[in-house]
């Protein structure tokens, strides 16, 4: 599916309204604030997880070389599953070697879940109400603390009107594991639900732009009025409930106050923020719609990203044990299946060899994407990381050893990029403390379980 | 550690769980009685306990607060407002331990408030084109027709009636708003801060909210009111409800009971009732099915929408129209068809438009065979053995087994023309690293293999003749019962299961309650609830009964919850 169409938007196109349709102004500012032009405190910088799940095949998946002389080939010849990203080689950092430490202990039991709920936090599942977890399948488990998108959206987001936006791809929940169905977390047993529907995350993110600038004005001021009154309600009640649930209160009063903050914030346009197409038609539950969704789902979030409404964003593409059948690609069997079969079968490695290639068209686009938005002297993708992840190593096995990492952008120059690295002995963990100081928060040498921490990886600067 | 679910442990060498209850050839662990297992201390159907755990004072175990969840919201606006466009739509599924009303997972965020937002604004709009329709009387201008509004209609929103500051809150937002713009869209604002309240979107409790003993206290009438509406009907109280609520008669087990009673006679009960079995038995799944139909050309776009309503007619047939027994829900010898299922699943007859029963004996055994559930749990292009007996462990039996170790190559066997699906998954049962938990899943569903991908019956496959023998062990079931021939013969075992009663009952204790339960503090509620169930002959009606006249349901903790 093509890219829906943008309108470039010029201030001026925003008064005139485009097509007969009045645009507004006043909004669109609002989601802009002007201190957020970059300047003084450097370049905005973005952080940006792109999830694929199931594992992958190391020969087809390592690339073939050195640290700088390396190339998207297999010794024994064979597709590689990297080779649509050789447009976009000098931008790539590829590290082999990292391993999930922190899923060698704690609860939990299988691979997909284990590795989810680890991959993002570095830390122990916890196990839900029902104590269901040792050695089990985790039908109420969780993550075990903040996810490092999360951590860094805590340290960065608060000057754009998302802290984060997380979006899915049929990324449908699991009402009995909900830890394989979510990445993306505020806290313990606080996973965010990605948005799997692009028409509802046009809404959310561009819904009044076509409202005009009067009344738009109006409704923000009774928009205020209203979450002030719900405010107050809320701090009513938290004064009466007890603790447990003035958690759960707190958070959701936090949420309007966010809200409501990004209403009266204001600014000026960027210059290469567009309005995009509303995405219509699309059913974000339907297995052969899959590329189509995904496509729309990274529009959005490149627009997002380049209108600064958020600095935090992430794609989950299906979940940890992902059952989509690509037929697409004329796969009978879906991905998990494939996956157990792929070290046995020819044929069955052949679609997995497939699959992940579909999916580093996918990340491919989402990096071209952003490196079409023209920045200060470069792109956007320049101050960016696009972090490519997977819940395990070995997809037939459940490996956590091994797992493979792919960033491009550099982050604003931190990471030294067109690199392909191995990199033994170290945890996870360490690659996100890189991330936070790539993201400029230097404070910190650890994320997740302290005691797995080395601090930042040097190899990657 | 509570285990309400069983786990069947140490069922491969090297992931020893330790004691659970679980032998190798005993009987299940809800006959072992009370000593300490890892069972849900149902004690299933064996009620003969020595000791009751129910003391002198409730134990209602905890009680954390319940957002209303999408599916609530939506009915909740169509009986607050008339409003029958789902406005809840947008809004994520969340919840967890099977269902999406688990009130001890999930929290909102920035783009969930905005949801809540966006959904007040536009229900209000919609709700405002008819002002005079919506306030009862002629004009908000009317210092008095605004009032009444915001009284009637604070009580039906928030479920209880506005405190008199509460009141004049209301009117000065009204007025605020109705200085810079019409009267319709003030009211609007009126509307969207009732309906983004949290009083709206939570189902607050505060009954004895000062005290900090410990002690249990019953909800007040509101609350109580609250409770019963959306245990039976997944919505808003009805006006019979909140009468009964001031009048002080929802405070005694009768006056509760005659109340679910009356609920229990009208369609929303019918419809919240479909909303717990699509989550049990997760044939809500269907809606997201990936079929192959390169495979399946049979399998057009229309069959998973029959399937649900197929599944859905049988269930509601069974408790609606039946006996209501867990009985006939496991081995019911007909479905329901129309013309165009009917001819999917190659079944004789002539049927219209609308469905139709149709018997099917020999073949067919309720929920068991369901099409619309076999169909579930199965792969794209072929049947999957192990995820219909993982379906039987898991959610009728409420077992759940280890997962398979990190360190073993897992190969599940190719479609094949030559061989049938059980002769390539006897690996399974071959392969030491595998027979361990494989022996507990795979022979239950070799027993439903006359059911094909799609969930239709066939008798051979690749011309060979299905070998529909299986093995149900650890159900709770005399020895010389464990072996059994064929799907109808699989739902006469689980009939007559201890287990999957103590499942049935543990499953709608996490539904109606919002929670997983605590071994330890909900062992009241939990023998409360087997104990009326054994009593009615496992009567899945009078289980939604049973289930407001426990301690959980009448009580609320104090101090901490």
């Amino acid at each position: 599916m093509n890219k829906p169409a943008s309108k470039p938007l010029s201030r001026r196109t925003f008064l005139r309204g485009a097509g007969g349709v009045a645009i507004g102004l006043p909004l669109l500012d609002a989601m802009i604030p002007a201190a957020r032009a970059g300047g003084a405190d450097g370049p905005r910088k973005r952080f940006v997880v792109f999830f694929s799940a199931n594992g992958t095949i190391e020969e087809a998946f390592r690339p073939e070389g050195g640290v700088d002389d390396f190339s998207f080939s297999r010794p024994g010849g064979g597709e590689h599953i990297l080779s649509p990203l050789e447009a976009i080689r000098d931008d790539l950092l590829i590290v082999w070697g990292l391993d999930m430490v922190s899923r060698n202990q704690g609860p939990g039991g299988n691979g997909h879940d284990m590795g989810m709920g680890h991959m993002l936090t570095c830390q122990e599942l916890l196990v839900g109400p029902s104590g269901i977890g040792e050695f089990s399948h985790l039908p109420d488990g969780s993550a075990g603390g903040i996810s490092i998108d999360q951590e860094i959206a805590n340290r960065i987001g608060s000057e754009t009107p998302f802290r984060s936006l997380e979006f899915g791809v049929r990324s449908l929940l699991d009402l009995q594991r909900q830890v394989t169905s979510r990445m993306c977390y505020r806290g313990p047993f606080e996973a965010l639900p990605p948005e799997n529907d692009p028409a509802a995350a046009f809404d959310a993110l561009f819904t009044d732009l076509g409202t005009d600038p009067t009344e738009l004005a109006a409704l923000r001021a009774r928009r205020g009025s209203v979450l002030d009154k719900v405010a107050d309600d809320f701090n009513r009640l938290n004064a009466k409930v007890g603790a447990g649930d003035r958690v759960k209160l707190e958070a959701h009063l936090d949420a309007i106050r966010e809200l409501e903050q990004s209403l009266f914030t204001e600014g000026g346009p960027l210059e290469a923020c567009a309005l995009p197409q509303r995405p219509e038609g699309l059913d974000p539950n339907s297995n052969d719609q899959y590329p189509a969704v995904g496509r729309a789902q990274m529009d959005l979030m490149t627009m997002a990203l380049t209108c600064d409404l958020t600095r935090v964003a992430s794609i989950q593409w299906s979940t940890a044990q992902s059952g989509i059948r690509h037929s697409w690609l004329g796969h009978s069997a879906n991905h998990h299946s494939l996956s157990h079969e792929a070290d046995d079968d020819p044929a069955a490695r052949q679609q997995l060899i497939e699959i992940n290639q579909w999916y580093a068209e996918q990340y491919l686009y989402l990096v071209q994407a952003m490196k079409s938005v023209p920045e200060g002297d470069g792109t956007m993708l320049d101050n960016s990381v696009v972090l490519w992840v997977n819940e395990q190593g070995n997809g037939d096995l459940h490996t956590a050893t091994d797992v493979p990492f792919v960033m491009a952008g550099s982050a604003g120059g931190y990471l030294s990029t067109g690199r392909n690295l191995q990199i033994d002995g170290r945890a996870h963990n360490d690659l996100f403390v890189s991330m936070l100081h790539a993201m400029g928060q230097t404070d910190t040498n650890t994320f997740g379980l302290p005691e797995l921490c080395q601090g930042p990886l040097d190899e990657l600067t | 550690m509570l285990g309400a679910s069983v786990l069947l442990g140490a069922c491969y060498e090297g992931h020893s769980v330790g004691a659970d209850g679980f032998g190798t050839d005993g009987p299940g662990p809800t006959a072992s009685g009370e000593g300490g297992s890892d069972d849900d201390g149902s004690g299933g159907g064996d009620s003969g306990g020595p000791l009751s755990a129910c003391g002198d004072t409730p134990s209602p175990g905890s009680a954390p607060i319940r957002r209303l969840t999408p599916f609530e919201l939506d009915n909740t606006l169509l009986d607050l407002l008339g409003d029958d466009t789902n406005p809840a739509a947008n809004l994520p599924e969340e919840g967890g331990s099977g269902f999406d009303n688990n009130a001890e997972v999930g929290a909102v965020s920035r783009l969930v408030a905005q949801k809540y937002m966006q959904m007040a604004e536009d229900v209000a709009l919609r709700a405002t084109a008819d002002l005079p329709g919506l306030l009862g009387c002629a004009s908000p201008s009317d210092d008095a027709c605004l009032r009444s509004f915001v009284e009637s209609f604070g009580r039906r929103a928030w479920r209880r009636p506005l405190e008199a500051g509460e009141v004049e809150d209301m009117l000065a937002l009204y007025d605020d708003a109705r200085s810079e713009s019409d009267a319709s869209t003030a009211v609007g604002v009126l509307l969207q801060a009732f309906l983004q309240s949290p009083f709206f979107l939570y189902r607050v409790e505060l009954a004895g909210v000062d005290a900090d003993d410990g002690a249990a206290v019953p909800l007040d009438g509101y609350e109580m009111a609250t409770r019963l509406s959306y245990l039976m009907w997944g919505s808003m109280p009805d006006e019979a409800l909140f009468a009964a609520a001031e009048a002080g008669e929802l405070s005694t087990a009768e006056q509760i009971e005659a109340q679910a009673r009356r609920m229990l006679e009208d369609p929303r009960a019918h419809r919240m009732a479909l909303h717990f079995y699509e989550q049990w038995l997760l044939y809500r799944n269907l809606d997201v099915l990936a079929k192959d139909t390169d495979t399946f050309p049979a399998y057009t776009a229309d069959i998973p929408g029959l399937q649900r309503r197929e599944v859905e007619a049988l269930i509601t047939d069974v408790l609606w129209e039946g006996d209501g027994s867990l009985e006939t829900l496991l081995t019911a010898d007909y479905t329901f068809v129309n013309d165009a299922l009917a001819e999917f699943y190659g079944i004789e007859g002539s049927f219209g438009p609308g469905f139709e029963r149709v018997a099917l004996p020999g073949q067919a055994s309720g929920i068991v065979t369901a099409g619309g559930v076999m169909s579930v749990f199965a792969k794209p292009n072929e049947t999957s053995p192990v995820a219909r007996g993982l379906y039987v462990r898991e959610h009728l039996l409420c077992q759940i087994p280890p997962p398979p170790p990190d360190d073993v190559d897992l190969v599940p066997p190719e479609p094949s023309d030559a061989t049938t699906t059980r002769e390539r998954y006897a690996q399974h049962s071959d392969d030491p690293a595998c027979a361990g938990c494989h022996s507990l899943m795979d022979p239950i569903g070799f027993g439903l293999e006359n059911y094909d991908a799609l969930g239709r019956w066939r008798s051979q496959e690749n011309g060979t003749t299905i070998d529909a023998s299986g093995f149900l062990a650890q159900a709770g079931l005399a020895l010389e019962d464990e072996a059994f021939d064929g799907p109808v013969e699989l739902g006469q075992r689980l009939r007559v299961s201890p287990d999957v009663r103590s499942c049935v009952a543990q499953q709608w204790f996490r539904f109606a309650y919002g929670r997983t339960e605590s071994e330890e503090l909900d062992a009241c509620t939990l023998e409360q609830v087997h104990a009326r169930f054994e009593a009615s002959g496992y009567n899945l009606r009078e289980l939604l009964v049973d289930l407001t006249q426990t301690d959980a349901f009448r009580f609320r903790p104090t101090g901490a919850p």
